[in-house]
């Protein structure tokens, strides 16, 4: 630090995070335990209370929260093989046996 | 696992276990099978292996514990000691990288994929289900866990065998190459972004 003590830019007061300013990084981090509901009541409490007031970050979160409810809806169509079970089961009979 | 944490099953015990906690959970472990193998005989192969384990080894699995999420880290297991060697899979991710990436300052500029909510809501399944099959199994694995199977944290750490920390960020990384992806889909179909 002391090296670069010289710079006028080192202190510059655009570089540090205001006091009351929300911290979006801290928010990003927070975002995904509340999508996956495993933020605490203060993750959840913080959260909330940024994306109130800053708009960028709550269509993030809808959209996030829209992409994980659609992955639920369109992506669990495989659809397993009728025989599937009954052939397990005649195999573990057959090694029991 | 260590002998002490064997379970002692009788034979009716067994076969009660086994029908009543690991064979209603085939419709998952089928769907999990198949998005990592994209082949319906080795998912089906790969869900029948995973089910014979389960009942050789079910001294064990604790009784009152979570049985999808045993039989889910048995198939995740299988799948990388059986299948992920027969299959030409591109090299493995660099986990350094991931991690790396999560603490940069490159998230902030990432995660401003600016999808809009409307267009998420017009995409038809395929779009999605196409997106998520494009990403690296690791990633794919995530997603499928949490979002599909809605698996806590602590459970995909169990099934991966990895900390709680790497589930979380390999999620983030994985929620953001997919949107990226769908973004892409976006563009093709034309949608104002």
């Amino acid at each position: 630090m002391s090296l670069s003590s010289t710079n006028s830019f080192e202190n510059s007061p655009v570089e540090k995070p205001t006091e009351g300013t929300p911290d979006h990084s801290e928010c990003l981090k927070v975002l995904n335990l509340v999508l996956d509901q495993e933020a605490t009541d203060e993750e959840q409490a913080y959260f909330k209370q940024h994306i109130e007031n800053c708009m960028p970050y709550y269509e993030i979160y809808n959209v996030d929260k829209a992409i994980k409810s659609m992955i639920k809806d369109k992506c669990l169509n495989q659809k397993t093989p009728s025989d599937l079970v009954e052939s397990i089961k005649s195999k573990i009979y057959q090694q029991a046996d | 696992m260590s002998d002490s944490n064997r379970q002692s099953y009788s034979q009716r015990e067994k076969e009660k276990t086994f029908e009543q906690e690991f064979l209603p959970h085939i419709d998952s472990m089928y769907n999990f099978a198949y998005r990592l193998t994209f082949d319906e005989d080795d998912a089906k192969d790969l869900v029948q292996d995973t089910y014979l384990k389960a009942y050789r080894f079910i001294q064990s699995f604790e009784k009152g514990t979570n049985a999808k999420a045993w039989l889910f880290r048995i198939l995740k297991n299988s799948f990388i000691n059986d299948f992920r060697k027969k299959s030409k899979q591109p090299a493995k991710v660099d986990y350094q990288e991931v991690e790396t990436f999560y603490n940069s300052e490159d998230v902030d500029k990432s995660i401003t994929t600016d999808l809009r909510i409307e267009t998420v809501q017009d995409m038809i399944g395929d779009e999605i289900s196409n997106a998520l099959n494009s990403l690296d199994v690791d990633f794919r694995t995530v997603i499928i866990l949490c979002d599909l199977e809605g698996f806590k944290y602590d459970e995909m750490a169990k099934i991966l065998d990895i900390p709680i920390g790497t589930v979380r960020s390999r999620l983030h990384r994985a929620r953001n190459l997919l949107k990226e992806r769908l973004k892409e889909y976006a563009q093709k179909m034309g949608y104002k972004n």
